[in-house]
């Protein structure tokens, strides 16, 4: 586990980046959770359904800044990497450790996404005090860290800041009403696909990344790879 | 002089973008620094890559360390510099050495921190991105010389570095030779042959993919004469010479010293030549530039 952690530090290098990653962000959002929890509860006499509605909405809100954040720091922790220039990992490839600590990176990240998704809207969901079912809960987790693996996979093929902002637009445009649908739960696949995403994704986009790594040992793709 | 090789390289061919690395066979002494010369564009970096292991597509075979087999022995003992991006961006030189103890077994952090400091690297959280290309040479440098190999392979490392940091570096290569006994090895690419001289043991020069000559420095300037003359005899000489130039003055270039002889007659003045004279009479008979 500490070398897997020491690897994923080797992109994430500067330790007040870290401060933002792993505790500032969620510690941010689950405050603003707090905050709009509390005064939606302010107006809980209107109607207890519209106060419902309210709070998923504002799941959503905070499910949206969670894509966000995520796909927008990720530039600055593994930006690019799958671009053509992956020349810059020369000094990871003169060593036989180089791709394997490449791998546990990327691990490492993936798990950091799942940990901070799940304790971001686990919390939040409770300090907004929706009316959501453990399920439902994980359904969303589940759904919101396909949906960011999905994005990085895009990203991390492109070194420009303006490739996030349109994946973030399509992304952030799609996901409150993908979680309604979600949470309705009235088609079958609805369940299922978040599911198989999230476990299809985060792998692909490994592999996809490492497949680059290892393909840029040949100035020509070579003949045997995939 | 024969000696042993640590790296012997038979039928290497590498074809890229209309170039082609075309070497029959080569073999990189034992315990001596060996200067790896051409001009841009001759396959020096493409052969330093393929060495170490950074470029896999070529065909023909490397022996390594009287031939062994085993990739991380391989690569555990080669510490490789190149003069183009090497670390990520974003690492911090304090990154790099947290990435070397990563990646390599025989590093040592506490040398590398030394290193840093005699090399005037202060400040362990400056970005790589920021730092100068000689400073970040001096970076990859420290890296290198922080682990325990048995050869380095170093691409155009002088061309960054200041006067003094190039003396330094030649220092550094010497030590390292010491060091081993005859058991270590340094293979580096330069187009700094003049400051690299005092520490190189034997030549190669490359042209257009392919190994134009080599040769122990010694030798190469006992094969090869540097004869001056006066310009009346310019017509004569010429033939005879390679990296012929002329000037108000008259007229010099290289000769085989087999063939001296044949300026019988002449009104020339000898001298050995240097290494750096040696290599560009030699690149300008293969070069592809004009005029």
């Amino acid at each position: 586990m500490k070398q897997y952690i020491k690897s994923y530090h080797l992109f994430l290098t500067r330790w007040w980046f870290r401060g933002i990653i792993y505790l500032v962000y969620p510690a941010l959002l689950l405050l603003l959770a707090g905050f709009l929890g509390n005064k939606v509860t302010e107006f809980t006499w209107i109607s207890y359904e519209k106060a419902q509605s309210y709070r998923l909405v504002l799941l959503e809100l905070l499910c949206s800044f969670i894509v966000s954040v995520e796909i927008f720091c990720d530039y600055f922790i593994f930006g690019g990497i799958a671009t053509k220039e992956t020349n810059k990992l020369e000094y990871l490839k003169t060593s036989v450790k180089g791709i394997p600590l490449l791998t546990k990176a990327l691990i490492t990240d993936g798990m950091r996404h799942l940990l901070s998704i799940a304790i971001i809207i686990g919390f939040g969901s409770l300090l907004l005090t929706t009316a959501l079912s453990p399920l439902d809960c994980l359904l969303i987790i589940i759904f919101v860290f396909g949906l960011v693996e999905a994005g990085l996979i895009v990203t991390r093929h492109f070194s420009t800041l303006l490739i996030q902002y349109i994946t973030l637009s399509v992304i952030t445009f799609f996901l409150p009403a993908s979680i309604t649908l979600l949470l309705q739960k009235t088609i079958a696949f609805t369940i299922w696909l978040p599911l198989l995403l999230a476990i299809i994704i985060p792998f692909l986009g490994r592999w996809l990344i490492l497949k680059k790594a290892r393909n840029s040992y040949y100035d020509n793709r070579p003949e045997n790879s995939l | 002089m024969t000696t042993e090789a640590i790296i012997t390289m038979t039928d290497i061919q590498k074809k890229f973008k209309g170039f082609q690395l075309d070497i029959p066979f080569l073999q990189i002494p034992k315990g001596f620094a060996t200067a790896l010369i051409g001009e841009n564009g001759a396959g020096k970096s493409t052969l330093l890559n393929i060495l170490a292991g950074i470029r896999l597509d070529y065909k023909g075979n490397i022996s390594f360390f009287d031939g062994e087999k085993d990739e991380y022995k391989i690569r555990e003992n080669i510490g490789y510099t190149s003069s183009t991006n090497y670390f990520l961006p974003h690492w911090t030189i304090k990154a790099v050495g947290e990435a070397s103890e990563l990646l390599f077994d025989q590093f040592h952090m506490e040398r590398f921190r030394k290193l840093c400091t005699d090399l005037g690297l202060d400040g362990e959280s400056k970005k790589i991105s920021n730092l100068s290309d000689g400073m970040r040479m001096k970076t990859e440098l420290a890296a290198v010389f922080a682990r325990d190999t048995r050869a380095l392979l170093l691409d155009e490392p002088a061309s960054p570095l200041d006067p003094l940091m190039r003396d330094r570096l030649c220092t550094m290569i010497r030590e390292y030779l010491d060091e081993g006994n005859g058991e270590k090895s340094v293979l580096f690419s330069t187009h700094n042959i003049a400051d690299m001289e005092n520490v190189t043991d034997y030549a190669i020069i490359m042209e257009q993919g392919k190994v134009v000559e080599e040769g122990f420095v010694e030798d190469l300037k006992e094969k090869y004469v540097l004869v001056k003359g006066e310009n009346a005899d310019e017509a004569a000489a010429k033939p005879l010479l390679i990296g012929f130039t002329k000037s108000n003055y008259g007229y010099e270039g290289l000769c085989l010293s087999e063939n001296l002889d044949k300026f019988a007659g002449m009104d020339i003045a000898t001298e050995a030549p240097t290494l750096s004279q040696i290599s560009v009479a030699i690149m300008k008979q293969y070069t592809q530039l004009r005029g």
